[in-house]
């Protein structure tokens, strides 16, 4: 999932790192002292959470964790995800660093709808926590897909889709262990929670 | 508070000890006559099967040559003039690598080249121990930045909150 330099043409990735910029800019701004502890653990299970592969259809897949990351950090997530992202870049050489950007706005795209999805209270708590674990892979997988596609490459996409749906699958089962754990040991942990009345039900 | 998440980030860490990162990683080598391109992803698995789109160094536009890899992730090429190739290398499963390598000029009327070159210089493949430090190395600069900016911003609200009152 991580885009390697050379793919996307220049001025896009230029682009994108501008923007990337923007959006650290504004989704980081003002983070409170009691936040940051929350940002650097979540920062560090993200960057080596890629670490953890599973070899799969001939290729290579591996966890990302982004929606995770949108539950418990919300919009902070973005800031997190582009540090994990450059870290695993200068270190691992995972992913270009001209591409930063853009690899960031793609797992990031997934975070935000992760938030999105973890913010409708209207649904059971485990069904946001499975949906908002598959969306932090599907939406980076299909947002991948499209600029590999503008850039002339990857032509088997269904076949490239089937494979990281499995992985949004285990994603979402993840997820949701993690969310069912915090839920059991600290609820205030997952973004969101302080305000709403979880019944014992729910958390049990 | 912090235990739980400190454990399944040192669970994680010490899972990623057995596991490797993952990425499309390559190594070029310049054997008159032929270039050859080995590729596999950071696991040691190898890319089987991908597509290897060549442009010459004339054209770009137009496609030299399209061909696979083997069942190692190999790739051999036979250029036939001096400059710079452009290998495209695309498991059509979401990881991709262009490459440009130079081929000198007495590279064609050579048999014999000393293997590689400075411009076509091979990612590394690390061992798994390196990948340990790396790791390490990796969450000691997350957990450090998270402390700066941690101390940062408890002096900012430290001294903000005795001036609103």
């Amino acid at each position: 999932m991580h885009i390697s330099d050379g793919i996307i043409s220049t001025p896009v990735c230029i682009a994108a790192n501008v923007a990337a910029i923007g959006i650290i800019y504004l989704s980081g701004r003002n983070a409170k002292p009691d936040e940051i502890p929350k940002m650097g653990m979540t920062g560090a299970a993200l960057f080596v959470s890629s670490l953890i592969h599973f070899p799969l259809a001939g290729t290579s897949i591996h966890l990302g964790l982004f929606g995770l990351a949108g539950i418990i950090l919300g919009k902070r997530s973005f800031p997190v995800i582009f540090t994990a992202l450059l870290f695993q870049s200068l270190i691992f050489q995972h992913g270009g660093l001209l591409t930063l950007g853009v690899n960031a706005i793609n797992m990031g795209a997934g975070a935000f709808v992760a938030t999105m999805i973890w913010s409708i209270a209207k649904l059971p708590v485990y069904l946001r926590a499975l949906l908002a674990g598959l969306a932090g892979i599907i939406i980076p997988a299909l947002m991948m897909v499209t600029e590999f596609r503008l850039s002339g490459y990857g032509t088997g996409i269904g076949l490239l889709l089937a494979i990281y749906l499995l992985a949004a699958i285990i994603e979402a089962a993840i997820t949701l262990s993690a969310v069912k754990f915090f839920l059991r040991v600290k609820p205030e942990i997952v973004k969101g929670l302080e305000e709403e009345e979880i019944s014992k039900d729910q958390i049990a | 508070m912090k235990i739980p998440i400190l454990f399944v980030v040192m669970a994680l860490t010490l899972y990623s000890m057995e596991a490797g990162a993952h990425g499309l990683l390559t190594d070029v080598r310049l054997q008159a006559p032929s270039v050859v391109i080995r590729t596999q992803f950071s696991e040691a698995q190898p890319v089987i099967d991908a597509t290897v789109t060549v442009f010459a160094p004339a054209s770009t536009e137009v496609v030299w040559q399209s061909a696979r890899t083997d069942r190692t992730g190999s790739f051999a090429f036979l250029p036939d003039a001096a400059g710079e190739w452009i290998f495209i290398v695309d498991d059509q499963k979401g990881h991709a690598k262009k490459l440009t390598i130079t081929v000198p000029a007495d590279f064609i009327s050579t048999a014999e080249l000393p293997t590689g070159n400075a411009a076509n210089k091979p990612d590394e493949m690390v061992s798994r121990r390196e990948r340990v430090y790396q790791t390490i190395t990796g969450l000691a600069l997350i957990f450090g930045i998270t402390a700066i900016f941690y101390g940062v911003r408890s002096r900012q609200t430290a001294l903000v909150k005795p001036d609103q009152k």
